[in-house]
């Protein structure tokens, strides 16, 4: 009995030795790399935000709105994003280093796949990127709009717009990654064909009058927001 | 300038173009016409001149008819494709390209629009340009005290500290121009890049920014109003905020000028408020628009301001001159920046100016001097301007500390 527990203690012992001597050098060795890659990383950003001043494409972000729509601030700066890109592009590359210690099928195929991947969803995220600034631009767009129409709700409106935007752009980018993308395209298309739908019934059955009204207005090139009769703001 | 050349064949030589631009009422296009020809012959007999009227036939082509037509030969600007505004521009462009082509000592534009057919304003534009050496006659109206208020509290004060010698009615249809001027504005760029700017606002900033010299002259009424109020407001900071960025390596060095000489007699405007301005009114508008483009105004304006938009009361007294004038600024400045996707910033000026028209209007009515108001205001853009110049894209004007709270007055 005393024997065979000996036996088996030491196979444990065995097994347990053959897990530390096989495991323990890659989980190290990444330990390793990620801790490097942390201090590069580190010590990159830290650089970027000193020597690096991005005035052209800070100019380039204010004037083509990106910069609010990444920032409702406006306060976003190239340095930032370069810094930020830098530093969190060395620490992925060093998790992928890391891994890719271990020398596992499951590891390869996580480090092949991001690598297959990788553009794709690059070019994913710039579609989003699009699709926020045009629902962001038409957003604001749309709620001057209306405020100046005296429209009901012209916030409303413009979150309406930007949602709309910002699903197609989501739609974009899930056709794009081939993720899912029947489910999103036949959400989107239920969903605008649903709104507009509504939009008609409800403009039809409860507000024709209305509406008759503003059209007759309009082509009579009458003014909504005329002021009484002999006032004059020019 | 092929059209105008091929007229200029047919002329040869006029002392003086008369423009009638736009006018798709042709009733009006005439009244006008007949008007400008009476006050030719009534007040410059010696002259020779010519007709160039918007609308009516298609292609420039002259026209006879009645003895005094025949002796002002008129030409037909056509109908033009593309919207009013595209349409007016094209106008004016023709213009002034006819009257440097003939050789004309000056030119004067009158609005068919303006409802106003009068033979005085011909001889009243036309003095300051040939009698004076001026080289715009822009029109000064008379009026009640709060009558005219977009020139008079966004116009007049940020042109005037933008460029010195500023008209008080730069958006006056009715105008006058030297041969000088009317040579510059056959080349302008009449359009912005967003639409066309309003010809008569870019011609007096054209003529400030560029060191012409501007008078003013006494008209007898002002116009009928082209727009409402909201769009009216929405144009002027469109055209106003676009030539600031056109006119940027001029303004930021431009200091104060003094006031222009006026030919005839102004009207001084009344003392006290109108009764009829509508100012509860414009409160209300501005009220409701305040709770949906608070965070609009928010993305504009410094936080500073955006607070103390927010934070106003239930009246409109709160927005001082001071604050207005670094309201404006501030828009000019986000409009600046935002090049590309800013075409949605003029408009949403448009409740502020209401709030600002009807504070004005409140503190008229306690019987105050208005003319007085009307340049305290003014003095307070001027007071703004250096710290709006130091944060401009580009700017090389002296160094100012961050923000508009560079800027000190009295009232803040």
């Amino acid at each position: 009995m005393g024997e065979m527990l000996r036996k088996v203690l030491e196979g444990a012992g065995h097994r347990l030795q053959s897990q530390v001597t096989t495991y323990l050098p890659p989980i190290l060795a990444a330990a390793v790399i990620l801790a490097v890659a942390f201090a590069a990383a580190t010590a990159l950003r830290w650089l970027i935000y000193r020597i690096f001043k991005g005035l052209a494409i800070d100019r380039f972000l204010r004037r083509s709105g990106v910069a609010y729509v990444l920032d409702p601030s406006g306060r976003l700066r190239a340095t930032r994003i370069a810094a930020e890109t830098a530093y969190w592009g060395i620490l992925t590359g060093g998790a992928l280093n890391g891994i890719s210690v271990f020398d596992t099928d499951l590891t390869s195929r996580t480090v092949q796949s991001f690598f297959v991947l990788f553009p794709k969803l690059l070019l994913a995220a710039a579609i989003l990127v699009a699709g926020a600034w045009l629902s962001h631009y038409l957003g604001r767009s749309a709620v001057v709009w209306a405020a100046g129409e005296a429209l009901p709700a012209p916030r409303r409106i413009g979150a309406l717009v930007r949602v709309v935007l910002m699903f197609a752009a989501v739609v974009v980018a899930a056709d794009h990654l081939d993720f899912a993308r029947g489910v999103f395209l036949a959400a989107f298309i239920i969903v605008c064909g649903g709104m507009i739908l509504t939009a008609s019934l409800a403009a039809g059955i409860g507000a024709a009058g209305e509406v008759r009204r503003l059209f007759e207005q309009s082509r009579n090139g009458e003014e909504r927001d005329a002021e009484p009769v002999g006032w004059n703001h020019l | 300038m092929g059209e105008a050349r091929q007229a200029a064949d047919y002329l040869r030589r006029a002392n003086i173009v008369v423009g009638i631009p736009g006018g798709r009422d042709a009733g009006a296009v005439r009244a006008t016409r007949h008007a400008a020809a009476h006050g030719l012959w009534r007040y410059f007999p010696h002259e020779t001149a010519a007709i160039a009227a918007g609308g009516a036939d298609t292609g420039l082509s002259h026209a006879g008819g009645e003895s005094l037509e025949r002796r002002y030969p008129c030409l037909h600007m056509g109908t033009r494709a593309g919207s009013a505004d595209i349409a007016r521009s094209r106008d004016f462009r023709l213009i002034f390209e006819l009257a440097e082509a003939v050789h004309a000592r000056a030119v004067v534009i009158l609005d068919p629009e303006s409802g106003i057919a009068a033979t005085e304003n011909v001889e009243a534009l036309l003095r300051p340009v040939l009698l004076g050496s001026y080289d715009l006659a822009a029109p000064r109206y008379p009026g009640g005290p709060c009558e005219g208020l977009i020139p008079a509290l966004f116009l007049y004060p940020l042109g005037r500290a933008l460029y010195g010698a500023f008209p008080r009615n730069p958006a006056g249809p009715d105008f006058g121009a030297s041969a000088r001027l009317a040579r510059r504005l056959a080349a302008f760029e009449w359009d912005t890049g967003a639409g066309p700017v309003w010809p008569e606002i870019a011609a007096s900033t054209a003529a400030a920014a560029e060191g012409f010299r501007v008078a003013e002259t006494c008209l007898e009424r002002r116009p009928a109003p082209r727009y409402g109020a909201r769009e009216a407001m929405e144009r002027a900071a469109a055209a106003s905020f676009a030539l600031m960025a056109r006119y940027e390596s001029v303004w930021p060095r431009r200091t104060s000028g003094d006031a222009m000489e006026v030919f005839g007699q102004p009207e001084p405007a009344a003392r006290g408020g109108s009764e009829d301005a509508p100012a509860g009114r414009w409160e209300e508008a501005f009220r409701t628009a305040r709770e949906e483009m608070g965070p609009v105004w928010a993305e504009i304006l410094d936080p500073e301001t955006a607070a103390r938009v927010r934070g106003g009361g239930s009246g409109a007294m709160w927005m001082t001159d001071g604050l207005w004038a670094r309201l404006v600024f501030e828009f000019a400045l986000a409009h600046r920046q935002r090049a590309f996707t800013g075409s949605w910033i003029p408009a949403a000026i448009a409740p502020l100016y209401l709030a600002r028209a009807a504070a004005f209007a409140r503190a008229c009515e306690a019987d105050s001097d208005v003319e007085e108001r009307i340049e305290r205001g003014r003095a307070m853009f001027e007071a703004v301007k250096p710290g709006a110049a130091a944060r401009w894209p580009g700017c090389t004007a002296a160094p100012m500390r961050r923000g508009f709270g560079g800027m000190q007055t009295t009232e803040d």
